[in-house]
């Protein structure tokens, strides 16, 4: 209950309302009185809420917002700011005659060379640029090239392509040797982006090789994967939280792609059914699947996004795709917690 | 805060939510805006010189001389009058459709895609009075509008190259060319193949 002065007992001195604090004065909504005196003495003016601003951020933002101005270094790379999310160094990797061979046995060197791997364990994160530039290696030269090499550090690796290039062309060996040496590598990985790249893989062998994983970015693949659309490449990974995969078309068999339209019946049969115990946000907006022996492509059925959400972990919290402003009215009723977008 | 100061400022919003009190907040130039009690006490800042009036008045009667009941007024001195109604307007609809919680880090660039539409037009607003918007919502304790606008101007710098956010923002770039490359190396260990 409220804390109540006893009326017949001294009366208080009435004092004028407290003022409020001074005009951009530092302290942050939401912390208590104590604390926001403790901070004020602390913090130069504005400091807090820029801070407010960067912690909103991701790694690649916050690396390029340290290059804007001394003022946002300063706030970003220095301990005791408060910015949440911490810089890791990433290590970039960029073609410069293409051997996947050359890469692999340089990575391995290094991560033999004591000196060497202690530098780069500050780095949690890899990024590969153009990685359609990087040539075929066979899977037995992988194997043995990669066979005493781990950089169980890393949590991250973006293949990505800022553009897609081609279609369905030969490159598509190219780039699985590369993901091949790299998966094998980072057994630890967390996050993989794959975004743009032409690759005919099916899933099986990143969550083989890579079983923590948590989150797959594979956007604008279109044709060019072989993942199924019941999630079986993915798995062999027990955490799978985070599948973004906009713009693509998954395998499916016909009698398979009818098990997970039909509302009625073959309740365990939904999209990702064979990796979804741990997912947490879904995005295929305009994903199409592609029939295992026809090849012909058609539109995901509004009826296995419906079935999906119905059968989606208590975990899923986001699940964008192009279900009709319809069909997420009449699931928003049903699976409240779930944010639904199109 | 303590657990005990923490139960009293329950027990007091909810004692006062329920009993339809108009406070006035009163902006910069002074003018005045009524507000149930329910949609000031969203500002931490309101809320505890409310409890500290509270305790003030606690051995005055709540009734002027003439029986009028009294309108308590918060002066909000650094808070324009533009601004006062924006923050209003958030925190009443902020009241009928709580935002949902906006998820760290940015998952995309646009707002629409993070919170709901309400909220995502509400912040499509001009650069200055977005930053008006964040420094009210920083003096006067609310915690989701914060959320929202400092989100929203991260929204503005995710996906950029320095330059654009420099020129996003009017950022004069410091950094000798030396200085930058040394900062790039800090962030990347290189190879290449």
């Amino acid at each position: 209950m409220k804390r109540r002065v006893n009326k017949n007992n001294n009366r208080k001195r009435k004092r004028a309302p407290p003022p409020p604090p001074p005009p951009g004065s530092d302290y942050i909504a939401s912390r208590t009185r104590h604390k926001i005196k403790a901070i004020a003495a602390k913090w130069d003016l504005q400091t807090p809420i820029m801070i407010e601003i960067l912690n909103w951020l991701d790694q690649e933002s916050l690396i390029n917002a340290t290059l804007v101005s001394k003022q946002l270094h300063k706030i970003i790379c220095d301990d005791g700011h408060g910015i949440e999310n911490k810089i890791s160094p990433m290590i970039e990797i960029s073609p410069t005659n293409g051997s996947t061979r050359a890469l692999l046995e340089h990575i391995c060197y290094n991560v033999t060379d004591i000196e060497t791997k202690n530098k780069m364990r500050r780095c949690l994160h890899m990024k590969v640029n153009d990685a359609d530039k990087f040539d075929h290696v066979t899977s037995k030269e992988v194997k043995a090239i990669t066979e005493d090499a781990q950089m169980d550090w890393i949590l991250s690796l973006d293949m990505s392509l800022p553009i897609r290039i081609g279609r369905h062309g030969w490159k598509h060996g190219y780039v699985y040797s590369l993901l091949d040496g790299l998966s094998r590598i980072l057994p630890n990985l967390r996050e993989i982006d794959l975004s743009n790249i032409s690759c005919l893989l099916s899933g099986t062998m990143l969550t083989l090789h890579c079983p923590h994983l948590e989150k797959l970015t594979w956007s604008n693949s279109a044709n060019d994967m072989f993942v199924l659309l019941n999630g079986q490449g993915l798995r062999y990974s027990n955490s799978i939280k985070e599948i973004i995969m906009n713009d693509s078309s998954f395998y499916c068999t016909q009698p398979e792609i009818d098990q997970m339209s039909d509302l009625e019946n073959h309740r365990d049969t939904f999209i990702f059914h064979h990796c979804s115990r741990a997912l947490e946000r879904v995005s295929i907006r305009n994903v199409k699947w592609r029939s295992v022996s026809t090849g012909i492509i058609d539109m995901v059925p509004q009826d296995a996004l419906i079935k999906f959400v119905r059968n989606a972990p208590s975990t899923l919290r986001y699940f964008r795709s192009d279900l009709t402003q319809e069909n997420m009215t009449m699931l928003r009723l049903e699976r409240s917690e779930i944010e639904l977008l199109n | 805060m303590d657990v005990e100061d923490s139960k009293e400022t329950a027990a007091s919003t909810a004692d006062t939510s329920s009993s339809g009190v108009t406070i006035q907040l009163i902006s910069k130039e002074g003018d005045k805006f009524p507000v149930p009690i329910t949609v000031s006490n969203m500002s931490e800042l309101v809320k505890s010189m409310m409890d500290d009036k509270d305790d003030d008045d606690d051995d005055d009667d709540d009734e002027d001389d003439d029986g009028k009941e009294k309108i308590t007024e918060i002066p909000l001195p650094n808070v324009k009058s533009e601004v006062l109604k924006k923050v209003i307007e958030f925190c009443e609809h902020h009241l009928a459709e709580p935002m949902t919680e906006i998820e760290k880090p940015l998952k995309s660039q646009n707002m629409a895609d993070v919170v709901q539409k309400w909220y995502a037009d509400f912040v499509d607003l001009e650069q200055v009075l977005l930053f008006e918007l964040i420094l009210a919502a920083n003096y006067m304790d609310i915690k989701p509008l914060l959320d929202l606008t400092c989100a929203t101007v991260a929204s503005m710098i995710k996906g950029k190259t320095p330059d654009e956010i420099r020129a996003t923002f009017n950022i004069t770039n410091d950094f000798s060319p030396e200085e930058e490359a040394q900062v790039r190396e800090e962030n990347k260990w290189c190879e290449e193949a």
